[in-house]
């Protein structure tokens, strides 16, 4: 039975490829957290195709929203708002999830907030942890962002740096799909490499001392490529696990790297990381030693915060509802953040 | 019976509310360049015309295409949802069965009196689709009879008319447009002196093809006035789907073809 001091969000989230819907107690509580993956379709063209991703938000949306009431065992009825990414995305995929929320917020009379994806990544640590406050460096690295970003004690957000080129995860993603390794390619390198020796073979370090805050992947992708290109026997089957390893070594270094180097630079001892390849247990476990070494606390969430989800847009949802900070129905879809 | 429909397929967003198959309220945007911005405030515009509020309405009505891939989802995203939240049904509709309705009804006195002589009147709307091709369908139109499963009727006179359809949706490329026609004419029982009226945007796009068909034979007809979707004829088809009792089990866009991302 639900509290009447209790505060209940729906979110919805469809800004690339997975349909995701949860529901959401004061931010913290999750009831229901579902994301209807796309992977399996994207599978065979080896990254997001937008016009299929969008082609399937619209059979899914429906499907998946009830399934999250369902799961949270409530009617719209004891939802207080909706919440739901309007930016940034892929436009086709964006319009789906917004075109819901609105009908859902219209039809119900509930309130509509609009939320930015890369700032719902940002307050997804108060999920897990409801006391943790403003006044840390985030990153978001995923197939889509990599980007760093200080958010100070209220919360407001400054992005210091941001890759030039790829995504570390869209690196990840074309490099599977060059070795012919599946989709996504985080994961399938991220247990490839655990057979191989990182050390084996080494990778450039691009933009390690370039002196800001940006990244470089674009380059190291181009670099194995070569490699191999020049040496046919890195692609047996028996060296495979070594280039990745290596390669995915080079990527986790110049992240942490250049991480704990701006946070000593703007002198913040916190630091969060989100995104999809956050779920990377190399860049974890790399991320926890250099904290540690470092006098730096390391915030990563669990996997299934770290991935596109709905609950992370209800937990920014529940804090702009509780500053009234609220959205009218001509709320459009953008495909570049405001930050 | 209140029913609210929309269409968002093509670049003109319509609403359009009906009471027991009576147009109560319409809102045409023209160019709805910002749909998603618009959207909600042309229903709620529409509503207050109407003087309803949005859970007085008994049905949902929506235009699936084929059309703008951006405008159809966002008006197939809106409408299904209000349905589910309000508990209401919601009915989809093919946008050539809308073309065909509004063909059929400007057409009217003609197809009265070709029906009523006994010659074959066949309604084949055309949609440009790009890419050199036309989506296209036939509908036939006959003197109706209890529990017909067609997609909408018309009253011409004292009698009641049937349009159905006749075929699958056809997708060619435009310069072998006249064969397939032909073909699929043929293929659904019309003969040499079955006489076949055109609409949809096609035949402004392709004007020398349908010029050429016209200028050859008699049997040819063109009906200029049904470039864009009329909603009164999505209103018509959602009425005559409720009336016939099929509900749409899954309300998603009808795409022209299958996407391809690489051409392989």
């Amino acid at each position: 039975m639900k509290d009447k001091k209790d505060i209940y969000i729906l979110g919805i989230e469809s800004s690339c490829d997975d349909t995701c819907a949860a529901v959401i107690v004061n931010g913290s509580n999750i009831l229901s957290n579902i994301v209807s993956s796309q992977n399996e379709i994207h599978q065979k063209y080896g990254g997001v195709v937008p016009e299929v991703a969008s082609r399937r938000h619209i059979e899914m949306i429906d499907i998946v929203i009830m399934e999250a009431l369902e799961k949270a065992d409530i009617g719209l009825d004891a939802i207080d708002a909706v919440s739901v990414t309007n930016r940034p995305g892929l436009i086709g995929s964006l319009l789906v999830g917004v075109g819901a929320a609105k009908a859902i917020s219209y039809g119900a009379g509930l309130p509509l907030i609009a939320i930015n994806h890369l700032e719902a990544h940002l307050y997804s640590n108060l999920i897990e942890n409801p006391e943790f406050s403003g006044g840390f460096l985030g990153l978001i690295v995923s197939g889509g962002h990599s980007s760093l970003y200080l958010v100070d004690e209220g919360w407001n957000i400054k992005k210091v740096g941001h890759t030039v080129d790829d995504a570390a995860g869209e690196a990840f993603d074309k490099i599977a799909r060059y070795l012919d390794l599946g989709y996504p390619g985080g994961p399938v390198i991220d247990r490839l490499a655990v057979e191989g020796d990182e050390d084996l073979i080494d990778f450039p370090r691009p933009m390690m001392d370039s002196g800001d805050f940006n990244f470089s992947f674009s380059g190291l992708k181009t670099a194995l490529i070569y490699r191999t290109k020049k040496d046919k026997s890195l692609m047996s089957e028996n060296n495979r696990a070594h280039l990745v390893a290596g390669f995915q070594k080079a990527i986790v270094d110049v992240l942490v790297h250049k991480t704990i180097a701006a946070a000593k630079k703007f002198g913040i001892n916190r630091v969060f990381v989100s995104g999809g390849v956050a779920a990377n247990s190399r860049l974890r476990k790399e991320f926890l030693k250099k904290g540690r070494e470092n006098n730096i606390e390391i915030f990563i969430p669990p996997l299934y915060l770290c991935m596109d989800n709905a609950a992370m847009v209800g937990c920014l949802g529940y804090h702009r509802f509780k500053k009234a900070s609220i959205d009218d129905l001509k709320i459009d879809v953008y495909s570049r953040s405001d930050f | 019976m209140y029913i609210l429909s929309i269409d968002s397929t093509t670049k003109q967003l319509s609403v359009i509310i009906s009471s027991d198959g009576s147009v109560i309220s319409k809102i045409i945007r023209g160019s709805a360049r910002n749909s998603m911005e618009m959207i909600i405030s042309d229903i709620d515009d529409a509503l207050k015309k109407a003087s309803m509020s949005i859970k007085e309405i008994d049905a949902f009505g929506v235009n699936l295409g084929p059309g703008d891939f951006t405008g159809t989802r966002i008006g197939i995203s809106i409408i299904k949802t209000l349905g589910w939240v309000l508990n209401k049904p919601v009915y989809g509709i093919d946008s050539l069965d809308v073309f065909a309705s509004a063909v059929a009804d400007s057409s009217r006195d003609l197809i009265g009196n070709n029906v009523d002589s006994s010659i074959r009147t066949i309604i084949a709307p055309c949609l440009d689709v790009r890419k050199g091709e036309i989506f296209y369908c036939l509908y036939d139109i006959t003197i109706a009879s209890r529990d017909d499963n067609n997609i909408a009727n018309m009253i011409i006179g004292s009698k009641s008319y049937k349009i159905s359809r006749m075929s699958s949706n056809y997708l060619v490329k435009a310069d072998a447009f006249n064969d397939d026609l032909l073909k699929n004419v043929k293929k659904a029982g019309g003969g040499s002196d079955t006489k076949i009226i055109f609409g949809g945007n096609a035949i402004e796009s392709y004007g020398e093809i349908f010029s050429a068909l016209t200028s050859d034979s008699q049997r040819f007809l063109l009906d200029r006035k049904s470039a864009f979707p009329v909603p009164e004829f999505l209103d018509l088809c959602v009425n005559h789907r409720i009336k016939d009792g099929i509900i749409s089990e899954k309300i998603n866009p009808i795409y022209v073809r299958e996407f391809l991302p690489f051409n392989k």
